[in-house]
């Protein structure tokens, strides 16, 4: 398998915070990847270093092929990764259609079909000047400017922050029809886990700094699992250390359990025990994020 | 469209999609023959990921149930009128009803005896 992102240790420090404490992040070629995390768990941050906009502290890091941690390729690298984010920089005296024009202008591989589109589905008031549209607008204008170039990378923070339902639906739309289509690859820093669940086919789940969980969402969702067991009477098995328990919380009389490997440890190491009930539970991705995130704070 | 997406269902998109499809193809709304949307269109429609459906696609192809020809599409096999996958699927579906009665505590004859009880207040009614 090839990777559009490979990077391995990465660290970054502001000051005294150590905001990537260690970053592993593999991104296969063709995925659509979500990264996820509470606020200040560093994900901007990876995004921005990984743009080649900052650089790490530490760590490796390879982007389409090309060593990003180096100046003299980053201007190769920005021709084929395209950003966008919630919070884009326009020119708020240029309108929608400059805009346009001024980047259409800038990359040979701009597709104008795919553009129109775009300003179709959004009906975005082309001759309004950027610093006259709404914040979802400004969005909007952001994301078509990012796929313009079909880029064979695509990053997004918070892409559909800011958008409607409505919109959100047509955007990853547009989105995934261009990925079936054309086969780029997508990362995108989200807080929106029931879109990720739609939409991405891989995701990380990032805390202080670091990846906490990562793969293939379907692996992720058919492995971690919650298990509640109800065991006999005067039992003294200690749940904690059966495989695969990630985590253990008394729920009434008995115990739900976080599992990593879809409860079959628990399953065969309670099986032998009689009287013990045992009941495996699908767990959703919010579930887990919860889980993962909540159980480093002290 | 009729197939629905439950991204908090605990089951993964792939496997909804599989059991929404093959629901289809057993009831007959999707017959011998039939063309299937294609990944893009499924994609775009649902907006899921194309991965994703791709793998939906491939289960129901080891299933027998579809079968993709280079170039021109995913379509619909004979093999669901068959009966022999709607037997397989029906021992699925009992064995699957069993193991989660014996979860509470339910043995086999318990089920049989609840099914019987079932099967009379429908003939009686």
């Amino acid at each position: 398998m090839k990777y559009a992102i490979e990077a391995k240790g990465l660290v970054k420090r502001h000051g005294s915070v150590r905001a990537l404490a260690g970053l592993d992040l593999i991104v296969p070629e063709g995925s659509v990847f979500g990264l996820l995390g509470p606020n200040g768990a560093g994900k901007t941050t990876a995004l921005k270093g990984l743009l080649g906009l900052a650089r790490f502290d530490a760590g490796t890091v390879s982007v389409l092929g090309v060593d990003a941690a180096d100046p003299r390729r980053s201007l190769e690298l920005r021709a084929r990764v395209g950003y966008a984010s919630s919070d884009m920089s326009l020119f708020g005296f240029l309108t929608v259609d400059d805009h346009i024009e001024l980047c259409r202008g800038l990359y040979p591989s701009w597709d104008q079909g795919l553009v129109q589109r775009g300003l179709d589905l959004f009906a975005l008031p082309r001759r309004r000047k950027a610093g006259a549209l709404s914040r979802g607008m400004r969005g909007q204008l952001g994301l078509i400017l990012a796929l313009g170039p079909r880029p064979a990378l695509l990053m997004l923070d918070e892409p559909t922050a800011g958008l409607d339902p409505l919109m959100r639906r047509a955007f990853l739309s547009v989105l995934l029809g261009e990925v079936a289509a054309r086969g780029g690859t997508v990362l995108m820093a989200s807080h929106q886990l029931t879109e990720v669940e739609r939409t991405c086919d891989r995701v990380a789940i990032i805390h202080r700094g670091r990846a906490v969980a990562s793969g293939g969402l379907d692996e992720l969702k058919l492995t971690r699992k919650q298990v509640r067991v109800v065991l006999p009477e005067g039992s003294d098995i200690n749940l904690a250390a059966l495989p695969g328990v990630v985590s253990v919380a008394r729920a009434g009389h008995g115990f739900a359990l976080h599992v990593s490997d879809g409860g079959i440890g628990v399953a065969e190491a309670l099986g032998r025990v009689s009287g013990a009930i045992v009941d495996t539970e699908a767990l959703t991705l919010e579930d887990i994020f919860c889980t993962e995130v909540g159980r480093e704070t002290p | 469209m009729w197939i629905r997406i439950d991204p908090h269902s605990g089951l993964p998109i792939y496997l909804q999609l599989v059991v929404q499809l093959k629901r289809a193809i057993a009831s007959g709304q999707l017959r011998a023959g039939d063309q299937l949307p294609s990944v893009r269109e499924l994609a775009e429609e649902l907006t899921v990921n194309p991965n994703t459906i791709s793998r939906c696609f491939q289960e129901l192809e080891r299933d027998g149930l579809v079968s993709s020809l280079q170039g021109r599409g995913t379509f619909v096999t004979g093999a669901a009128q068959e009966g022999e996958w709607r037997e397989a699927e029906f021992g699925r579906l009992v064995r699957r009803l069993v193991e989660e009665c014996r979860q509470l505590g339910y043995g086999a004859g318990d089920v049989v005896a609840a099914v019987r009880q079932l099967a009379g207040e429908e003939q009686t009614r």
